[in-house]
């Protein structure tokens, strides 16, 4: 992303609605930050739009995974650290699971307009695959990965 | 009389036909209510009547009222009832309907058969219905129809009344008087249009009329009711003469105080009464003196039938109560005496004497102790023999190889020599000075190895005679150790054949078997059990075992006759071949009716048809027969019966021969009831009947056909291989079906984790949608993913599939288990989790960033950083604060932490706490609160803490206002407020609904049914008492119950901080609570006043006797004889016990007393068997290298009390309960227990205080053990 552009977040607004942001400015559909920011669906700032698809359609259930060496390096390290420790069903623990193919993880991609990207839900610390339309006017698919 | 207007009466008639046309076709529940004006009758397909008579009671019906299933056939409107309806109900019925342009006929029937029905033939009926309302019938005043009903019964007072007149004016003062004022009372009623009760009247009237009809006008007029108490008076006489036989005595009695009576209150009028009466009366005095002298003639009898009686079992070493007590069973079950009488006489020929007197009790257990002791102390002596012998036999070992090694010296010598000798000139002389020194030197090593030599066979010989000594001492020990202990056998024999003996006679006098007790058995069904003693004391033990907390002990006794026929034919089947030999034989007859015990229902009619085509010989697989874990047959036989209900076209048909035939095996299978498992066969059972249900049969098929692939990925591979046993290569669409079918047919308990929030609701949804259940299960099999009913995609909790120690490990599912279905529920448990963190999220997000000026009127949340923050910054911190906090603040469930209340005490268990991920700790104060908010909001800003905007950040984090800002507030005691949700101290709750919430979707929520019981001693009261409170429970329980509809079988109920299990709404054992729209009046009835009863019930002095003795023995063979937890000198505990015996009471006694003397009398075995046991802990500490201090021994003598005293209690709770036969109510099913057993939540009175009491009951064999207080002082909920 250029370091010209006005900063882009995402996060909820004053009646706990989902927002995103584009400077000062506050927009409460996706597709108003692509009217007013187009530069979002530039492919180059595809990161952007990701993270804008996930949050108007999850709000902050799901965290787009941007480092994604770091977060399979950490993944894989605390699996290890917590594979002994027994099933806890107070504690969720993402040793609990199959280790999921970390190796499938890559930066969002769009092809035909369809986008796939990878989250990490932030209750479980899973990943899942995020697929769906690009335009940000359709659900997306999550999928466990 | 109210009348009602001629639509209203026809819109009534209208929703009446609706009513009738829909009970033709289908059987309806019905209330019928009589009010004040009319009847009410409430139908419902499905609703239950309890709540049907809530209904029209609200309507406006009063208490009268019949409930029950109401069908049409023609024109007749049968109402089936459990109890008999009010007197007038049918004729008010009918005329109900009449009223309403119906005609119908009313009948009520009753279970027993009985009819109570309007009093008119159906064709009268319809004859005497009025037109339909809406057909009214010419010149008719249909729209008044009460004023012709109140006409129809002035006709006909008006006629009786003309009869009448005519025959008052010959009468007396005293008649004319009565009469007059009966009159008078019609006329009232008539003119206050109260026409049913002047109907009643009149009913009244014309019955004294027809009397008085029939009396002679000459004779002197009896005051009022004389005649119809002197005809009560005939009517009781003749009616005690017809059943003398069976109440002689009493009734003899009874009709003497009638009499009596009778010629008291006649007064004068005797003197004057006309000779009819007189002559009756004489009539009655003949009877009576012919009765009493039927009476003596019948005691002479009884006399003599005892008497022969006891001289039948005069050689049958029988205490006098014993002998009398069987002797009195003779006369009136004359089948069970003779059964008795063929038991001891068996008894008495296989071993003798058999005394059963507490002196022979004590004997036989004074005989056996000295024969284990001798044992024993012969066995030490053998085992110090033979240790010697060993120590000799190393000797003499040592010595041999000495021996050995000095004779390889000595050849080795020998050899060198020959050599040397070799080398040398064989003409010594000519030797050379170094070749002779040379050859003495080898000369004198021979010599002198030779010399060891010597000696060392010496010691070996000596040691061999040692050994020879030591092993013949040994083996001369051992010799008379087998004779020893064989003597042992024998007196453990006889002890058991005594104690059988004792259980039977014990059973037989104060017992089940007793025709005093709460349920007695038929003559025929005790004579089945005591067959069964005299055709197998291990068989008669058994059954006698099993009766004492069966429900059904008929069925029972059915079991007994039908395996004591068996056994004597071999088993055989329909082709004449038998089953195995006479050991195998009773041992199957042994576990049948163990297992026919815990299955009821038709068992022992099936297991006849299983034995009759061959069943018993047919081979099964190896993996479902005994031999293997509890856990391992669980699976095995599981997946025999799951694969069995699929049928070879994919078809799930659990009524197929198949399956039946599955189900056959594990209820009869001689191999599988060797290791019976009656509450899986329970669920195998109910999981078939389920799944043909048309309400889930469909989708389930539609769950089986949606299965078309093999598991897709590893979690689904790895489950589905280890339920099939093949490689997760070799995995097919079959296995993945074959699977789901085996988690399902898996009894759902709760596992080892302690997952109890998951296992309720998992438990409750397989039971009433089994669908959705195995919908989940095949997801996990083929994709590996759980789908919530939110629609939020997770793994599934996955199994390891390695075998070795750190795969084992690894592994988060227990490997013994049936790990689809616990993948399914631990996966539930995740979820569950999952979404009350994101519901605690939400609130803390709302907390942490509300701009309602409500919640802070002051803006002072962190909101209010955005004052610091410059404004074109702002947004950008805000959302980048937000993302911090959603990212590193997470919810996690303390089952364990204790909230208290503000003021009164009170307290509860369990409750969310923030987890900071990044710091890696649970946020537990306010400090840590402020420290983690300050340190996030530091970093969205991208500030260092001591910059100028740093500053101001941390200074408002830690201000007061942002931190009541973040805090919900409500108004608390002394008009303060108190602080009710600060983030770091969340209040108590259980996690039941979310659990609940992701399998069933909705919006469940928890409700406090019964808060906590705190101390309010501060207000001048304290806390309620174990039996008030359990009342509470059951009261809020029921009343709950009450609001569940009729097909909810379950419902989720938490003790916080302890347990989540399923309240039983339906359980048969509740349904008397619910009758009537009193509970505290029910409460009262069948629970409180049965309890006080019991209480003050004073045994006799048998029942006392036998109550205490069973105890003694059961503590002596539990703890200090056979199976203690610590080994000890038998001797010892027999002296104990002899002295306990001492104690034994002989009088009748309430069961509080009773108690207490137990208590005195084990007193010191508690004591003994509490040392013993910490004795035990604190050898085994030392022994791990660990001494305890004093104060520590102390804390675990102080446990081995406490359990010691729970044993004891619990056992005085079961044999009083059983004994006396309290009531009992299951409230609630746990989600304990095993393939064998289970455990429900009871409450029973007490007999020791007559306060209701909360026990766990244990299926099948019914064992009670009370629940702790702190089950019952907790708060209780439940999520719906």
């Amino acid at each position: 992303m250029s370091k010209d552009l006005p900063f882009v977040g995402f996060g909820f607004g004053d009646q706990g609605q989902k927002i995103g942001i584009v400077g000062a400015r506050e927009f409460e559909f996706l597709t108003d930050m692509f009217i007013d920011a187009s530069f979002i669906r530039d492919p180059a700032n595809i990161t952007l739009l990701a993270k804008g698809l996930n949050h108007f359609d999850q709000g902050m259930e799901y965290a787009l995974i941007e480092d994604i060496d770091g977060f399979s390096e950490n993944y894989r390290k605390t699996f290890a650290a917590e594979e002994d420790q027994p099933f806890d069903q107070f504690i969720s623990s993402i040793s609990n699971f199959e280790m999921p193919d970390l190796d499938q993880l890559a930066p969002p991609k769009i092809t035909d307009e369809q986008i796939v990207f990878y989250v990490v839900h932030q209750g479980l610390d899973m990943p899942y695959r995020v697929t769906g339309a690009a335009d940000g006017r359709s659900k997306l698919t999550y999928s466990p990965l | 009389m109210a009348k009602l207007d001629k639509a209203e009466l026809k819109k009534q008639g209208l929703v009446l036909k609706e009513t009738i046309a829909q009970a033709r076709k289908k059987t309806l529940n019905f209330a019928l209510l009589q009010g004040k004006d009319q009847m009410y009758l409430v139908t419902h397909l499905k609703r239950n009547t309890a709540m049907l008579r809530k209904e029209a009671k609200a309507a406006g019906g009063g208490p009268k009222a019949a409930m029950g299933t109401l069908n049409v056939e023609g024109k007749n409107l049968i109402f089936s009832v459990e109890e008999e309806p009010p007197g007038p109900f049918p004729k008010l019925t009918k005329k109900h309907f009449m009223t309403r342009g119906i005609a119908v006929r009313v009948t009520f029937k009753l279970p027993n058969g009985k009819v109570v029905d309007d009093g008119e033939p159906a064709e009268d009926a319809l004859q005497s219905a009025p037109p339909p309302v809406d057909e009214p019938a010419e010149g008719s005043e249909q729209s008044d129809v009460d004023e012709g009903y109140g006409a129809s019964i002035m006709n006909i007072f008006s006629n009786l009344k003309s009869d009448l007149d005519q025959k008052l004016a010959q009468a007396g003062d005293d008649a004319k008087s009565m009469f007059q004022d009966m009159s008078d009372k019609f006329n009232e009623l008539h003119s206050a249009e109260k026409f049913d009760e002047a109907a009643a009247h009149l009913e009244v009237l014309k019955k004294q009329v027809a009397d008085f009809m029939a009396t002679p006008t000459s004779a002197p007029q009896m005051p009022e009711g004389m005649q119809n108490k002197i005809n009560e008076i005939i009517a009781r006489g003749l009616k005690a003469a017809d059943i003398i036989e069976k109440n002689f005595d009493e009734n003899v009695r009874q009709l003497t105080d009638n009499i009596n009576a009778g010629i008291d209150g006649a007064g004068e009028f005797l003197t004057g009464l006309a000779k009819p009466i007189t002559d009756k009366i004489e009539e009655i005095r003949a009877e009576q003196a012919r009765l009493e002298a039927e009476l003596k003639a019948k005691e002479a009898a009884i006399e003599a039938g005892i008497k022969a009686a006891k001289e039948q079992l005069k050689d049958m070493d029988l205490s006098e109560a014993q002998a009398d007590g069987l002797a009195r069973l003779s006369l009136e079950h004359p089948k069970s005496f003779e059964a008795a009488l063929q038991a001891l006489k068996t008894m008495d020929t296989k071993y003798g004497d058999l005394v059963t007197t507490p002196e022979g009790i004590a004997k036989i257990a004074k005989d056996l102790a000295d024969a284990k002791a001798l044992a024993s102390a012969e066995r030490k002596k053998f085992n110090a023999l033979d240790d010697k012998e060993a120590a000799a036999l190393l000797e003499l070992f040592n010595a041999e190889v000495a021996e050995k090694e000095a004779r390889e010296a000595v050849a080795k010598v020998s050899a060198a020599l020959v050599v040397l000798k070799a080398k040398l000139p064989s003409d010594l002389p000519t030797l050379t000075p170094p070749q002779r020194a040379a050859l003495a030197k080898v000369a004198d090593m021979l010599q002198a190895k030779k010399a060891i030599y010597d000696a060392a066979v010496v010691v070996s010989k000596e040691k061999d005679v040692l050994h020879i000594a030591a092993d013949t001492a040994a083996s001369d020990q051992s010799i008379i150790l087998g004779q020893v202990e064989a003597t042992v056998a024998p007196v453990e024999e006889l002890s058991a054949a005594i104690a059988l003996k004792k259980q039977m006679l014990d059973s037989v006098e104060v017992g089940a078997l007793s025709p005093n007790a709460p349920n007695p058995m038929s003559d025929e069904d005790v004579a089945k059990i005591l067959a069964a003693v005299n055709a197998d004391p291990r068989l008669g033990k058994t059954a006698l075992d099993l009766l004492e907390a069966s429900k059904d002990k008929g069925n029972i006794a059915k079991g007994a006759g039908m395996l004591v026929d068996g056994m004597a034919n071999e088993f055989k089947d329909k082709a004449g071949v038998p089953y195995g030999d006479d050991r195998k034989r009773a041992l199957y007859a042994r576990k049948a009716l163990q297992m026919g015990a815990a299955m009821g229902g038709s068992y022992f009619d099936d297991m006849k048809g299983f034995i009759d085509d061959g069943g018993l010989n047919q081979s099964v697989p190896a993996d479902i027969e005994s031999g293997y874990s509890v856990k391992k047959l669980e699976q095995s036989r599981a997946k025999f019966v799951g694969n069995a209900m699929i049928g070879a076209d994919g078809v799930v048909d659990t009524s197929s021969q198949q399956a039946k035939d599955a189900l056959a095996t594990m209820n009869f299978h001689p191999g599988v009831i060797r290791r019976g498992m009656p509450e899986m066969n329970r669920h195998f059972a109910k999981m078939a009947e389920t799944m043909q249900d048309p309400a889930h049969k469909q989708k389930i098929q539609d769950v089986m056909d949606g299965i078309s692939t093999a598991p897709t990925e590893t979690t689904g591979q790895s489950l589905v291989a280890l339920s099939v046993g093949k490689s997760p290569r070799d995995l097919t669409a079959d296995d993945t079906k074959s699977a789901v079918m085996s988690a399902m047919f898996t009894p759902l308990n709760q596992g080892p984790v302690g997952s109890c929030f998951a296992t309720g609701p998992a438990r409750s949804l397989r039971n009433k949608n089994p669908a959705k259940a195995m919908q989940g299960m095949a997801e996990i099999a083929t994709t590996g993913i759980f789908t919530t009913e939110q629609n939020q995609p997770i793994r599934a909790v996955s199994v390891n599939a390695g075998t070795s120690e750190a795969d084992k490990k690894a592994n988060k599912l227990p490997l013994n288990d049936n790990m689809l279905m616990r993948s399914w529920e631990y996966t539930i448990a995740t979820a569950g989790a999952q979404l009350a963190n994101s519901y605690e999220q939400r609130q803390l997000k709302t907390q942490l960033w509300s701009t309602d000026s409500s919640a802070d009127p002051d803006g002072k949340n962190l909101n209010a950083l955005g004052t610091i923050i410059p404004a074109d910054k702002w947004p950008e911190v805000k959302v980048k604060l937000q993302a911090e906090i959603k990212a590193q603040l997470v919810f996690r469930y303390n089952a364990t932490s204790d909230i208290k209340g503000s003021a009164d005490g009170s307290s509860t268990q369990g409750n969310f706490e923030i987890y900071y991920k990044d710091g890696g700790k649970t946020i537990t104060d306010k400090a840590e609160f402020i420290d983690v908010i300050t340190k996030l909001a530091l970093k969205a800003a991208e500030v260092e803490a001591d910059s100028e905007i740093g500053r101001k950040i941390v200074a408002h984090c830690k201000s007061t206002a942002f931190i009541d800002s973040v805090c919900l507030w409500e108004k608390g005691t002394g008009g303060n407020k108190d602080k009710i949700r600060p983030p770091w101290k969340l209040p108590g709750g259980g996690l039941d609904a979310p659990m609940v919430k992701v399998l069933e979707g909705g919006n469940p929520s928890t409700v406090n049914i019964v808060s906590d019981n705190p101390d309010f001693s501060f207000l001048g009261f304290g806390r309620k008492s174990q039996g008030e409170r359990t009342t509470m429970v059951m009261a809020a329980l029921l009343t709950n119950f009450e609001s569940q509809t009729p097909e909810t079988d379950m419902v989720s109920i938490s003790t916080s901080g302890i347990h989540t299990f399923g309240g039983l709404p339906n359980h048969p054992s509740l349904d008397k609570l619910k009758e009537g729209d009193d509970l505290a009046a029910a409460l009262k009835k069948h629970l409180l006043d049965p309890g006080e009863a019991l209480a003050k019930k004073e045994m006799d002095a048998r029942t006392v006797s036998s109550l205490f003795d069973r105890q003694i023995d059961a503590i002596g063979q539990q703890y200090l004889f056979h199976n203690g937890p610590q080994v000890r000198e038998e001797t010892a505990g027999y002296a104990l016990i002899v002295t306990a015996q001492a104690m034994r009471p002989t009088e009748p006694m309430i069961p509080k007393k009773l108690k207490g003397l137990i208590d005195k009398a084990l007193a010191p075995i508690e004591a003994y068997i509490s040392t013993a046991g910490a004795d035990k802990w604190k050898k085994d500490q030392i022994a791990g290298g660990v001494t305890p201090s004093t104060e520590d021994y102390k804390k675990e003598l102080e446990k081995a009390k406490e359990a010691a005293k729970k044993v004891m209690d619990d056992m005085f709770s079961n044999n009083a309960i059983n004994t006396l036969g309290s009531p009992e109510f299951v409230i609630a099913d746990t989600n304990w227990g095993d393939g064998r057993s289970h455990i429900y939540f009871v409450i029973i009175p007490d007999p020791v205080t007559g306060e209701p009491k909360m026990f766990q009951r244990s299926e099948p064999d019914g064992k009670l053990s009370a629940l702790p207080d702190n089950w019952l002082d907790t708060n209780w909920t439940v999520t719906q």
